[in-house]
């Protein structure tokens, strides 16, 4: 019992934050290739927030303000940013894996050479974002609010956007099927070196 | 033939449609109170992708801007040029706030851009 107990304590600290690196980001809003997974980072003011290169599985940001922060190159996987705000934020080569994403706001953010994978968003923002050279992987933008973002470089095969709003959105050098181009080009995206595939 | 070619150009521009915007938020209140009908306040930057895309886009579709010229008095503020005048208190753009003049009560208020069906779904609710 006593051995079993103490492996459930070292399980539990292996998979979750360094307090070190908790109380370092609180205290600063920055923090480089921290280990901040599994904190509870909801309902906080986290504006321009410095997380380069750092562990954020299983982090709860719902609710929370990350305007203008710097998320480059960090792991997503299992987070929660519903409600959360990271308009203006860099998340160029960030995973994001399985997060929930209702009501989330990333407009005009960075999300070029990202790795997004299981994601279904409701209500997700994306004016302006911008995706270059993107990975997508069963995610689904179905109805999000696209306009002006720009994708260049993108395999949509693996990505839902029906009744997504496309207007004046630029996409380029990409592969689409047939039908994903009609659904762009009547939505007055614009589109141009795109491989549309007849299917 | 250039003298018809402007002249269809300034045709075009004439009867092109338009939401009709009051210049200041104090003459909207005049306006709306002098023709009894609610105010359409819109919360705006020019650089906001979202309020763009109202403008360009759904601001030009003609039931939408003849159902607002028809019901509202409207006016746009910018966020940071109109800071001072700001009625209401906002937490993201564009807003729309929907109110009575005199009081400046509201009586609806909406966030983020949305399509045409939707913001004339919106219009509709308010004037129910």
């Amino acid at each position: 019992m006593k051995y079993l107990l103490l492996l459930i304590f070292l399980v539990t600290n292996l998979l979750s934050y360094k307090q070190e690196d908790l109380e370092k980001y609180l205290a600063t809003k920055s923090c480089e290739e921290c280990d901040l997974s599994m904190a509870n980072l909801s309902n906080k003011n986290l504006e321009n927030s410095n997380l380069t290169g750092s562990n954020l599985t299983g982090v709860n940001f719902e609710n929370s303000n990350l305007l203008k922060s710097n998320l480059w190159g960090t792991t997503l996987e299992n987070a929660n940013l519903n409600n959360a705000n990271l308009r203006a934020s860099n998340l160029e080569a960030s995973i994001l894996i399985n997060v929930q994403c209702d009501n989330t706001i990333l407009k005009g953010a960075n999300l070029s050479n990202a790795t997004l994978e299981n994601l279904s968003c409701k209500n997700l923002s994306l004016w302006a974002t911008r995706f270059l050279d993107t990975t997508f992987d069963n995610v689904d933008f179905s109805k999000a609010g696209a306009a002006y973002s720009v994708f260049d470089g993108v395999n949509f095969n693996d990505l839902k956007i029906e009744e997504a709003i496309f207007w004046n959105a630029k996409i380029s050098n990409s592969t689409l099927s047939k039908q994903k181009c009609d659904y762009l080009e009547k939505e007055e995206a614009i589109l141009y070196e795109n491989n549309c595939e007849e299917h | 033939m250039r003298i018809l070619s402007l002249l269809i150009l300034s045709l075009s521009f004439l009867f092109s449609s338009s939401i009709d915007f009051e210049d200041s938020l104090s003459q909207a209140k005049e306006e709306a109170i002098k023709n009894n009908k609610p105010l359409m306040i819109m919360y705006s930057t020019s650089t906001c992708p979202e309020c763009n895309y109202m403008k360009k886009k759904v601001f030009k579709n003609d039931e939408i801007v003849s159902y607002v010229n028809k019901n509202f008095i409207s006016v746009i503020m910018d966020i940071n040029e109109d800071k001072k005048e700001l009625p209401y208190s906002f937490i993201g753009i564009p807003t729309f706030y929907f109110s009575n003049a005199t009081q400046m009560n509201l009586i609806k208020k909406s966030i983020g851009g949305m399509r045409e069906k939707e913001f004339l779904n919106l219009l509709k609710s308010v004037k129910e």
